[in-house]
This record gives structure tokens, C-alpha cells and sequence, in this order.
């Protein structure tokens, strides 16, 4: 073939073009070669630092504002333990348990109630938190909070229904809370005495006592909300 | 003599018969390309090469700044879990504090209900039994004649306006008449608890003279807990 043959390719393919286009090429192969290898991989990994950076950055900022949050649910949640603290005082009261016999024979003499009878029902173990139990559990007494114990007495008394009262109310007055149920009262017949004269007996009290005290076994958690 | 000698040129004739110049353009040296062509090429991966070596100072850059910040995101997961914590602990105590003084306000008064019976007992009309049990009470009693069976049924009105019991609860049970005419009728009224709320608890207990729970009630009422 000589230049004066017509050209076979097309025009633009010559000896300068070859002769100009082959080591580009290569160098583009290269570089290509480059950009798959080494330049791709790093821009990939400077966006995913980037990413990681901005995300950081904003934990950064949320610092001090997670700091005030704690601040203040820390502050509210000893407010709401010293208001828990007051409730289970007004409740187990600053009253002895091993007294309240000799308080209530007091309170009885006092209003001219005479004791008849004062007996222990049973008493309510605290509630436990990792115990499961499989029989169903009577409904709970929303009054034994952790910490405190309950025992339950059946009182029987008699006087007149003026005497009851003061009684009844100088039981609710005492420091230790006492819960009244079942409560239930008698009038007394009418007797006749040795001259025959009529004569009215005492009305007869009869009363379930409810009583709250701090549990001294559980004294390394004072009235403390699980 | 002799003739100045001239390149052959075998080419020359033909190149006038297709009108091209009768001299040839000269054909650049392919060094030249070559240098030219390599110079594109070392171009491009000069550019590349630029180009990482700009990543590699801007990764350094980063993995810099990152170090700074290593322990942030364990401080604000520990933060965050503290702050978890402590709000549901707080949760758990207002519960418990909020369990209490319900089971406080709802902690019944005898003697409240004692001083309600005898304020609203009509004359000729005596109370023999009294009987409170869960949210139910009974009362049982003889009313007088003339008339027993409207004192009774005063009676029966008057306890239903009374704030402790519910009003359409009151129900007259029995009455009925053991003697002869004049020795009076035995009857028997139910009725059952009404469940009041706090601050309405509080004013009866007050209004009867309950001052030993309305004095709980009073405190519970200060320190904000009172439901």
C-alpha cells in the first residue's frame, strides 16, 4: 500500500493519529486502572469518615443538652422519691407496732370503750419483685408499698354509740394509720336488772384493723420504690 | 560535463497526474507523536494521582478530626442510657407514690360513717346493726309508729342524699312487723359505698369530723400527690 491508494479505513484513522493516540491511551488505561484501584476506594472511605464525622459532630452537640435532661429527670426523681417518702410516712406513721395495744387500751379508756377482744389475723409478707407465682394472687393492697409490713387484727369492743365514735375517731387520729373494714355494729338489748328496772346493754364493735409499719428486715431499702 | 544529480522521486509523475503538490508535506516524526501522545497519557494520570493524593490529606484530615471525637459516641450511649434509667425510675416511683394515695384516699372512715348515721337518723327510728363490708353496707334498726313505714322511708331518702353512699343504691330490704300494732316494724335498708374523688373525700371527711384521715388527706394535698 502507498499513500496514493485510496484509503481503506476511515480518515481519521492515520500514522498520527495511531502514532499520537496509542500512548494516551495507554496513560488513560492507567489512570483508569488508578481510579478503580486506588482513587475510588479512598473517595468512597472519605465519605463514609465524612458520614461518620457529621454523626458524631451532632452526638457532640446533643452532649450538653442530654447532660441538662439527666440534671433535671435526676432532680425529679428525687422530688418524686421524697413525696414517695412522705406518703409511706403518712401511712406507717411514726407510731411503734409493738406499742399499739398499749395505745389502743389508752384510746379506750379514753372514750370509755371497753375492749373485748384483739386478735391477729395474718400477716401480709411485703411484696417480693423477682418472685413468679403460678396461683393467682389475691388482688394487692395498694398500701403495702416495699418496704412496709401489714398486720390485721379483728377488734371487738362495747360501749355506747357516742363512746364508739370518740374511739373509732381517736384510732384514725393516732400516727400509725389504721385502715378500717368490716366494720360492723350491734345495739345492745334492753335487760332488766335485779329491781326490774330496763336496762340497755353496750353496743358491741366489731372491726377488721389494717396497720402499716416500716419492715425493719428490709432496712437496707427504707421505703424505697423498686 | 556532468548533471547536478536530483532525489529521485518515482513518485513525482503520478502525484501530477492526481493534482496533488508535486512535492510531498513532510510526515511529522512519529517521536514526536509519541512524546505528544505520552504526554496526554501522563496527563490523565497525573490528574489521577492529584486527585488521591488530595483524598489521602482530606482522609487525614478526617480520621484527625474523628479521633477527637472517639469517646462521644460511648459518653452519649451512656448519657442516653442513664437518662433511660433514670426516667423510668421515676415513672416507677410516681406510680408507687400514685398507688399510695389512692389506696390512702380510698382508706374508708367508720367513724365518718358513724356520724353520718346519726345525723341522718329521723326520730323514731333507732339503728340496731351496722354493717360495712367492701364497698357494701347494710343497716338494720326498728322504726317507731306511729308512721314506721314513712320514718323508714325517710330514712332510706336521707341516707340516699348522703355523699358517702351511692344514691341509687339505697334499697329498703325488709320491713316488717313481729308485735302487734304500736311495738314498732323492723326494717332493713342496703346501699353501697360511693367512690369519691379526692378533694370531694376530703371535704366530707372534714364536714364529719374524720380529722384523722382528712389530716392525711390535708398532707397528701400539700405535697402535690392528692389524686
Amino acid at each position: 500500500m502507498t499513500n496514493f491508494q485510496a484509503a481503506a479505513g476511515p480518515r481519521w484513522l492515520n500514522r498520527e493519529t495511531v502514532l499520537l493516540a496509542a500512548p494516551a491511551l495507554l496513560g488513560a488505561l492507567v489512570a483508569a486502572a488508578l481510579t478503580g484501584a486506588v482513587l475510588l476506594p479512598r473517595w468512597q472511605q472519605v465519605q463514609r469518615d465524612q458520614q461518620l464525622l457529621e454523626q458524631l459532630e451532632a452526638q457532640r452537640q446533643r452532649l450538653p443538652l442530654l447532660r441538662r435532661q439527666l440534671d433535671t429527670l435526676e432532680q425529679q426523681r428525687a422530688e418524686a422519691e421524697i413525696r414517695n417518702g412522705q406518703i409511706i410516712s403518712l401511712i406507717a406513721g411514726s407510731g411503734d407496732l409493738n406499742t399499739f395495744l398499749a395505745q389502743l387500751s389508752q384510746q379506750a379508756a379514753s372514750s370509755g370503750v371497753q375492749l373485748d377482744g384483739y386478735e391477729p389475723i395474718a400477716a401480709t409478707p411485703p411484696p417480693k419483685g423477682g418472685g413468679k407465682e403460678k396461683t393467682p394472687a389475691p388482688p394487692p393492697d395498694p398500701l403495702l408499698a416495699p418496704g412496709l409490713s401489714k398486720t390485721s387484727v379483728l377488734l371487738t369492743a362495747r360501749g355506747s354509740g357516742p363512746q364508739l365514735l370518740d374511739f373509732l375517731r381517736r384510732l384514725e387520729r393516732l400516727s400509725l394509720l389504721v385502715v378500717q373494714s368490716d366494720l360492723s355494729l350491734k345495739a345492745g338489748t334492753v335487760t332488766k336488772d335485779k329491781d326490774g328496772r330496763p336496762q340497755l346493754e353496750p353496743t358491741q364493735l366489731r372491726l377488721n384493723l389494717g396497720l402499716y409499719a416500716k419492715d425493719h428486715s428490709d432496712a437496707d431499702q427504707p421505703g424505697k420504690a423498686p | 560535463m556532468t548533471r547536478p544529480s536530483l532525489p529521485l522521486d518515482l513518485l513525482q509523475e503520478r502525484r501530477r497526474q492526481r493534482g496533488l503538490p508535486p512535492v510531498p508535506a513532510r510526515l511529522r516524526p512519529a517521536r514526536q507523536l509519541l512524546l505528544g501522545g505520552a504526554a496526554i497519557g501522563s496527563a490523565l494520570v497525573a490528574v489521577v494521582l492529584l486527585l488521591s493524593l488530595g483524598l489521602a490529606w482530606r482522609q487525614q484530615q478526617l480520621a484527625q478530626a474523628l479521633a477527637g471525637l472517639r469517646g462521644i459516641s460511648a459518653e452519649v450511649e451512656a448519657l442516653e442510657a442513664r437518662v433511660t434509667k433514670t426516667r423510668r425510675s421515676k415513672a416507677q416511683v410516681q406510680r408507687s407514690s400514685e398507688g399510695l394515695a389512692k389506696g390512702l384516699v380510698a382508706v374508708s372512715s367508720g367513724s365518718a360513717l358513724l356520724t353520718q348515721l346519726m345525723a341522718l337518723t329521723p326520730d323514731g327510728v333507732q339503728l340496731t346493726e351496722v354493717r360495712a363490708q367492701g364497698d357494701g353496707l347494710v343497716l338494720k334498726g326498728l322504726a317507731l309508729d306511729p308512721q314506721a313505714f314513712r320514718r323508714v322511708n325517710s330514712l332510706s331518702l336521707l341516707l340516699a342524699q348522703s355523699p358517702l353512699v351511692e344514691p341509687r343504691s339505697v334499697k329498703v330490704v325488709q320491713l316488717q312487723r313481729d308485735g302487734e300494732a304500736g311495738s314498732g316494724v323492723n326494717w332493713e335498708l342496703s346501699a353501697r359505698f360511693a367512690a369519691l374523688p379526692a378533694p370531694r373525700m376530703l371535704q366530707v371527711l372534714q364536714a364529719l369530723q374524720a380529722d384523722g384521715l382528712a389530716r392525711r388527706l390535708r398532707l397528701l394535698q400539700a405535697a402535690g400527690v392528692l389524686p
